[in-house]
């Protein structure tokens, strides 16, 4: 036993060191598969589009102050910065709208596969999903390619 | 881990140096880890376990770490290796390259150096209750017989039924790193493992802990839980699956019951068939 | 009420929005590939024809439907996200009410753009 004078005064450090990632395990994927990059996009998708969801509930009521406000506010929107913005958002819609299909689906446990004896090399259920997850986000792309085609030749 | 690795270009060949580079921390003089080096010779088989007790028993006996069996039953010895939560018992340091990086459990509380607090792991697997519920107390109390389960049965929660509360899952996962209150993928897939065994009849009880805010819901999929999971338990799909349970119900409709006893002095029709084993020599 | 009947409207929600944001961005934003096959003459975004489909009433219907769904969906998502980096009960109420007052604020707005653009 350690006579008590001897023992080490105890400073006020914390008798714990906090691990705790906070937000930076949201953002940072690091050597994790691909769903885990989609999970951020997914989520920083969505919150872009809430949040543009007022600013446009706000803009189609301009239409109420007659043609020349609503002239006027669609002169402003076709500036390329606001252009830009549409493409962020249709760019948003169009992964949100496809990776949520695959989420749809994913949360309710379909299109995942049986749950299977844990021999190695392990199963991982979000694997099986591989081909469907690929397909759809080629699908995101064409229609996202499209989108910002038919939006510059508006 | 679910992939097979193999030996990766960069690794260092048995008989060379590896350079373990551990984030440190003495809860005595700490504010915040503290990196430290070591040059380790590398053992045919050796793992990153092998290299910190080559660290503690040659060069600086003061490093701490946790660990029991050293074969990945137990458990204990779950670390931050090169980037990802893994098991150092279960790591083979040339599937890392020559630089190998340990730091504790993220979402975690480091204890000291490699120790994480496991604590709020083992409340959480508490509160979903992970035991077999049933209605018939009396069987319960004084049982007769064993509950019928058939292959088919077992095969749909052995899966989740390996886990071993090495909280990797929980180091992995992104809502687990902003929320403490969220219940995680262990004990939610220890919850449907009880959920989809037959014997149980607990839904509803468990429902009042995992259908709540920070329950089931507080997963979103990205899959991060299953890569890290050591022993292939995939929680991810055991809480999609509790999800769909909790609007459909479980894969069972009612609790398995015991099995009808036998007769005394029963045999199966095999029996008679079956070679006698021979009289006693002695 | 309990979690799984909220996130189940969540999803629901989505699986109409999947339907319904599909047709609206369609037509805003793939109208060169419609005006192509000859669906949409007008630009879509001109007075006439954004005041033409505000009158239809299965255009307002659809209109409103889009707006519930989004807000109830995005807001339950918002309200997830924000609830997973403050996680304590009284960080929760404040907001589940902060996000049903911002909700229920932008969609009576709508819905008065919606009933009003139907008599221009």
């Amino acid at each position: 036993m350690v006579a008590e004078a001897q023992t080490p005064v105890r400073t006020q450090v914390p008798s714990r060191l906090s691990m705790r990632l906070g937000l930076r395990g949201w953002v940072y994927a690091g050597r994790y598969p691909a769903e885990r990059y989609l999970y951020i996009l997914h989520r920083l998708c969505g919150l872009g589009l809430i949040l543009y969801l007022p600013l446009h509930v706000w803009v189609t009521g301009r239409r109420l102050q007659g043609p020349e406000a609503w002239q006027q506010t669609m002169a402003i929107l076709s500036r390329p910065v606001f252009v830009a913005g549409e493409i962020l958002v249709l760019a948003a819609f169009v992964f949100h709208a496809i990776n949520g299909f695959r989420l749809l689906f994913g949360h309710l446990g379909c299109a995942l596969g049986r749950p299977e004896y844990p021999v190695y090399p392990y199963p991982v259920a979000l694997h099986r999903q591989r081909r469907l997850t690929t397909a759809l986000m080629v699908l995101a792309g064409a229609f996202l390619a499209a989108g910002v085609w038919g939006l510059l030749t508006k | 881990m679910a992939e097979i690795t193999g030996n990766p270009e960069g690794s260092v060949p048995e008989g060379g140096i590896l350079t373990l580079r551990v984030a440190r921390y003495d809860p005595e003089r700490d504010r915040a880890a503290r990196p430290q080096e070591w040059k380790v010779k590398i053992l045919p088989g050796m793992t990153v376990l092998d290299a910190l007790f080559a660290v503690k028993e040659e060069q600086d006996g003061s490093l701490a770490f946790r660990c029991s069996c050293r074969m990945g039953v137990c458990g204990s010895c779950g670390m931050f290796i090169n980037g990802k939560p893994r098991l150092a018992c279960n790591t083979q340091v040339n599937e890392l390259g020559p630089v190998v990086e340990v730091a504790p459990l993220p979402n975690h509380d480091a204890i000291k150096d490699l120790v994480p607090d496991l604590a709020l792991t083992f409340r959480r697997h508490r509160a979903v209750l992970p035991y077999i519920i049933r209605n018939d107390v009396a069987e319960m109390e004084s049982p007769t017989r064993e509950f019928g389960q058939t292959p088919e049965e077992l095969a749909r929660y052995v899966q989740f039924s390996y886990c071993l509360k090495c909280s990797l899952c929980l180091a992995a996962c992104p809502t687990v790193s902003t929320s403490e209150q969220f219940l995680g993928p262990q004990a939610l897939a220890q919850a449907y493992r009880f959920v989809a065994d037959t014997r149980d009849a607990g839904l509803g009880e468990r429902a009042g802990v995992v259908d709540a805010s920070h329950g089931v819901f507080g997963c979103h999929l990205a899959g991060a839980c299953s890569e890290a999971c050591p022993k292939g338990v995939d929680p991810a799909l055991g809480i999609q699956l509790l999800k769909r349970s909790l609007f459909v119900g479980p894969p069972h409709r009612a609790p398995a019951q015991v099995v009808s006893a036998f007769p005394e002095g029963y045999r199966t029709p095999e029996a008679a068939e079956r070679p006698k084993a021979p009289p006693p020599s002695v | 009420m309990r979690e799984s009947r909220l996130w189940a409207f969540h999803l629901i929600c989505g699986a109409g929005l999947l339907v319904l944001l599909s047709l609206h961005m369609g037509l805003m934003h793939y109208a060169g590939i419609l005006a192509l096959l000859g669906w949409v003459r007008e630009p879509v975004l001109s007075f006439p024809s954004v005041v033409e489909r505000g009158r239809g009433a299965a255009w307002a219907v659809m209109y409103v439907l889009l707006l519930g769904f989004a807000l109830y969906h995005g807001l339950y998502g918002l309200r997830g996200v924000l609830g997973e980096i403050w996680d304590t009960p009284r960080a929760a109420r404040f907001i589940n009410a902060g996000v049903v007052t911002f909700g229920l604020a932008v969609l009576v707005y709508g819905v008065a753009v919606a009933v009003q653009a139907a008599r221009l």
